[in-house]
């Protein structure tokens, strides 16, 4: 038995080396823990958010994180469709005068911001990280929000050098870029290099006038008519001068705002948790006889926010998230290709297997476009090639097979693109089509062939020759991403190249070489994608606007001047005034037709997006709208006690006792055997 | 020894001075103060945006004539400030690469890496991270390690008896599974299913030990097969050598034998493995942490590539060539002290 010393010293190592692990695990703070029938709800992310600064989160996870503290003037109707802004900081719609481009903005009272010790009199000039943990702690109550804080927040997206939402307003308000100017040369890398930059704040823009404390009027620089849409954007959030000063670039992780929740713990890679602002003003659901609102009738006229905790969990993985969701410890989820595969039937329609679970489904349009751009100034695609490039290109969009793409990499959660306007905006145009964007594999052929190309072949093997070089056609067509996904697409258009006689080759590459690429202008066409920001058509023409050009983000770098013109006037129109709207429409037709003749992209579909959700979470009516409006959680409702139920779960007996024999059987015989050696 | 083990120190700077210039090179390459501007700013940032970024991390200088144009702009439209094109080398003046990599080595060796995505030290994140990873992967190594130099040594000392055949055929079953596979197998019905395990999720402290066991159990078996069997034919070739024969001559019972004789003897390519692996240990296991929501360093690894989030990732480089020339080290520092018959000179 002597060797059997050896079991202590093993046994005092492994120890050993855990306590070791485990004391530095406690890098990140937990989270507090909610209390007996709070309703929380749990939604999950597949990453951290970029920023919990309203004018640095240009994403879609950080917008959606900001809309849960910060407010903007002005945010979408919950159940109105389509999209109509109605008061949110502001107390009325604002008055516009169109003679002098100016907004007046009236501002609710009984706004106020969360209490922090940002406001604290002792806290005032001070960075929150040269204070101990017990000043800290020392917090005051959130004052009143004011027009001053809306002219200062106008201020600070326009200063902030890493702020990515200058682009809403750059140009548009009078002294705006000129204040911008000076201030960012004046920010600092640290804190303690900002005190120049924090006292930049007191000079005045011209555009921007506190008439009292609860009255703000801005002028405009240009007819602007997506000003609100813009300002209702994360970017137009109302923030603390207090805040921004006391904590500086780290603003982005200490939120202060007026909104409905307030942070109560990021741990990156695990989870951010809300808990409901004591400090949030009375707001209440709204009301609507209407019966498509149905579901919401038990909801409507409650005091918002209606859950008392938000749990975000990052979870990168499909499948964890979707056997949380399974499991009840996640309200909705989303599906990946397999899992639609497993939830839905050919119909697509829920399986009845989730429907006894409580699990419903719901799907909407997503405002997004799906397309490929051509680099209109390549050699051999662009307009150096005349008729030859066009007829590649059109080609191309004859060539592609949008109802197979949409169900074989798809799983059908899609619409053919035949227009840039996505459906259920304004600019949408029901019954149009373009020509150009049908698929037809003769016409592309011919096409080829009305061009001067050699079309040869049969079948899904064929062979297009340009005869000035006497060589096969080859196009090249950039991908942002390198995933499993995108290479089954990139086989997906090698294929299509083939039935019509072109070699496609696609490059796979990171996000960043592809935004260098397409900033170069040295791609030939790229695979790419566009969500849009605001509910006017507008945001998606912009994207073949000439003066657009790489850099900036006409990355087919499209120039046409009729299309430039057509373009300027309907910009500057305004939807949602009748006499307006007519002419809009018409001109966004036109500039349909100019993208029809001319295909600088391939346009690809519209995204649609298949949601489950469990019958105990009333989700919001996601229609295209709420894509851009990030303040909704506050309308989310759960019913805990059913949501408890469900996440409750019982261990069986007999697969663990059968796996744990398995394992421990042989360990113990062999055990046996060093025994009866030792003997 | 001494002597040379402080010559291996002294090499250490030149060959971090290659890894720095190497990374400094690539990641410059990929991701340009341009593209770096992007995906801080987004893509709908405009050019004078990029710009203005640009000056304030110190890529670039405007010139008095880009100043000029620049306030110009400001006086136009929206749409003739997009006609204005501003050009490097007379509008402003973009930082040399010898000046961006001087700053580059400055920030490597005060382990100033910058700020991840989020605004947050890098070097805070990898100091976060550490725990986590640890927790996870310090306990999955030695357990796998002992399990997998215990059958090991079992298959050598029974070779060709039953005993040998059924740990052999088992490692050979176990290395054929895909461990993509498993983790997704036993994250379904052992967590999911049967709710033995949380399927997802981490806490900070002891709280942390119900999210780590599923995952080290699975640890244990994707990698033990390997391990067992890379172990057994390092056992076997000392099995059959002189100082067996004499140790069991004199008398000496199996178990001696084995972990007194055997093991030690062995000990030499275990610690070329175990040194190599223990160098990597801080990354935790990529796909297992991303899996299971342990918020180490491989999780924010694959955040940080899926993210390009370069300053992560070059800190995460460079971190990972520190670890891996001191564990070159002490695996040579180690095998002498193992081997008497080895001499640093």
């Amino acid at each position: 038995m002597k060797h059997l010393r050896l079991v202590p010293g093993i046994v005092g190592l492994i120890a050993a080396f855990a306590v070791l692990a485990f004391v530095p695990s406690c890098g990140g703070s937990e989270a507090s823990k909610a209390a007996a029938g709070d309703a929380v709800l749990q939604l999950h992310e597949t990453g951290d958010p970029k920023s919990i600064d309203p004018h640095k989160a240009g994403d879609v996870v950080s917008s959606q994180q900001c809309g849960l503290v910060y407010e903007t003037l002005y945010q979408y109707d919950y159940l109105a469709r389509p999209a109509k802004l109605v008061p949110c900081l502001a107390e009325s719609d604002p008055e516009y005068d169109q003679a002098t481009l100016t907004y007046t903005f009236k501002l609710k009272k009984n706004v106020f911001f969360q209490d922090d010790r940002c406001f604290h009199p002792s806290a005032q000039g001070e960075y929150f990280e040269n204070e101990s943990e017990v000043e800290r702690a020392d917090v005051a109550a959130g004052r009143n929000l004011t027009a001053h804080d809306i002219e200062y927040s106008f201020k600070r997206l326009a200063a902030l050098p890493d702020s990515g939402g200058f682009w809403v307003l750059e140009g548009k308000i009078e002294g705006l870029d000129e204040f911008r100017e000076k201030a960012t040369k004046l920010k600092g890398t640290s804190w303690d290099e900002d005190g120049e930059f924090f006292a930049y704040f007191d000079t005045p823009v011209s555009g921007l006038k506190v008439v009292d404390n609860y009255t703000i009027q801005v002028k405009l620089r240009e007819p602007y008519p997506q000003f609100l849409y813009a300002i209702t954007l994360s970017y137009g959030a109302a923030v603390a001068r207090e805040a921004a000063e006391y904590y500086g670039d780290q603003l982005t992780r200490h939120p202060v705002g007026t909104g409905p929740y307030k942070l109560d713990n990021w741990w990156e890679q695990k989870e951010l948790v809300w808990v409901r602002s004591p400090s949030f003003r009375e707001e209440y659901f709204p009301t609507s006889d209407a019966p498509e609102h149905a579901l919401w009738r038990p909801l409507m006229g409650k005091r918002l926010p209606l859950c008392d905790r938000v749990e975000f969990r990052i979870i990168k993985e499909a499948q964890p998230s979707f056997l949380e969701f399974l499991n009840g410890r996640l309200a909705a989820s989303g599906m990946d290709k397999d899992q639609f595969t497993q939830a839905m039937t050919t119909q697509s329609e829920l399986t009845e297997e989730y429907r006894e679970k409580g699990i419903r489904l719901r799907s909407y349009e997503e405002p997004t476009i799906h397309y490929i751009s051509f680099n209109m100034n390549d050699s051999i695609v662009g307009t150096p090639a005349g008729e030859k490039g066009r007829a590649l290109r059109r080609a191309m969009s004859h060539a592609f097979n949008r109802a197979d793409y949409i169900t074989r990499m798809q799983n059908g959660r899609g619409t053919p693109a035949g227009q840039i306007t996505p459906p259920g905006m304004v600019g949408h145009f029901d019954d149009y089509y373009m020509e150009s964007q049908r698929y037809d594999l003769d016409k592309a052929r011919q096409v080829l062939r009305d061009a001067g190309f050699q079309v040869e072949g049969s079948g899904d093997d064929w062979t297009t020759t340009d005869p000035a070089t006497g060589k096969q056609v080859t196009l090249t067509v950039m991908h942002r991403s390198t995933r499993d996904s995108t290479k089954d697409y990139a086989v997906f258009l090698n294929n299509m190249g083939r039935r019509i006689g072109l070699n496609i080759e696609n490059e796979l590459m990171t996000f960043a070489e592809f935004l260098k690429r397409q900033d170069e202008g040295t791609g030939q066409a790229y695979d790419a994608g566009w969500v849009m920001d605001y509910p006017d058509a507008q945001n998606m023409l912009q994207l073949l606007y000439g003066p657009n050009k790489p850099p900036g983000i006409n990355s087919a770098s499209f120039a046409d001047a009729e299309y430039d013109r057509i373009y300027k006037e309907m910009a500057v129109l305004d939807q949602e005034v009748p006499e307006q709207r007519e002419t809009k429409l018409k001109l966004i037709k036109q500039l349909n037709e100019i993208l029809d003749r001319e295909v600088p992209w391939v346009l690809v579909e519209f995204r649609k997006i298949f949601s489950l959700y469990h019958e105990w979470f009333i989700p919001p009516p996601w229609e295209p709208a709420n894509a851009f409006a990030y303040t909704y959680i506050k309308f989310y409702y759960v019913d805990a006690e059913a949501a408890s139920q469900v996440s409750e779960r019982k261990s069986p007996f007999w697969p663990g006792f059968i796996l744990l024999s398995v394992i421990l059987i042989p360990v113990g015989l062999m055990g046996w055997k060093v025994i009866q050696n030792q003997t | 020894m001494f002597a040379y083990v402080l010559r291996r120190v002294l090499y250490m700077p030149l060959i971090l001075f290659g890894v720095i210039l190497l990374t400094f090179t690539l990641f410059y390459m990929v991701a340009s103060p341009d593209a770096l501007a992007k995906m801080k700013l987004g893509e709908k940032a405009t050019r004078l945006q990029v710009l203005d970024w640009q000056e304030n991390q110190g890529y670039i200088t405007w010139t008095d004539d880009g100043l000029e144009k620049r306030q110009a702009t400001q006086r136009m439209s929206t749409a003739e400030a997009k006609e204005v094109v501003f050009v490097d080398g007379t509008d402003y003046e973009s930082r040399s690469w010898l000046g961006l990599f001087g700053s580059y080595v400055g920030s490597v060796l005060t382990f100033d890496f910058g700020n991840d995505r989020t605004d947050k030290p890098v070097s805070e994140r990898l100091w976060e991270g550490l725990g986590p990873s640890l927790s996870l992967t310090l306990p999955a190594f030695l357990i796998s390690e002992l399990v997998g130099v215990f059958f090991g040594l079992f298959a050598a000392m029974y070779r060709q008896s039953r005993i040998d055949h059924t740990i052999v055929i088992s490692a050979i079953i176990l290395m054929s599974f895909n461990g993509i596979a498993l983790i997704m197998f036993g994250q379904k019905f052992l967590a999911a299913d049967w709710a033995y395990f949380p399927v997802h999720g981490f806490e900070a402290g002891f709280q942390a030990l119900r999210f780590l066991i599923l995952p080290i159990i699975l640890y244990l078996i994707i990698t033990l097969g390997e391990k067992v069997r890379f172990n057994r034919i390092v056992m076997l070739d000392e099995v059959d050598q002189d100082y067996v024969r004499t140790a069991r001559s004199k008398g000496a019972n199996e178990n001696t034998v084995l972990f007194k004789h055997v093991l030690r003897n062995s000990l030499i390519p275990l610690i070329t493995r175990w040194t190599v692996a223990i160098a990597s240990l801080y990354v935790g296991s990529l796909v297992l942490e991303s899996f299971f929501g342990i918020p180490g360093l491989g999780s924010l690894t694959i955040d940080a590539i899926a993210n390009n989030d370069v300053n992560v990732i070059r800190a995460i480089v460079i971190l990972g060539a520190i670890s891996f020339m001191i564990a070159n080290l002490l695996s040579d520092v180690l095998y002498a002290v193992v081997d008497p018959r080895v001499r640093l000179e």
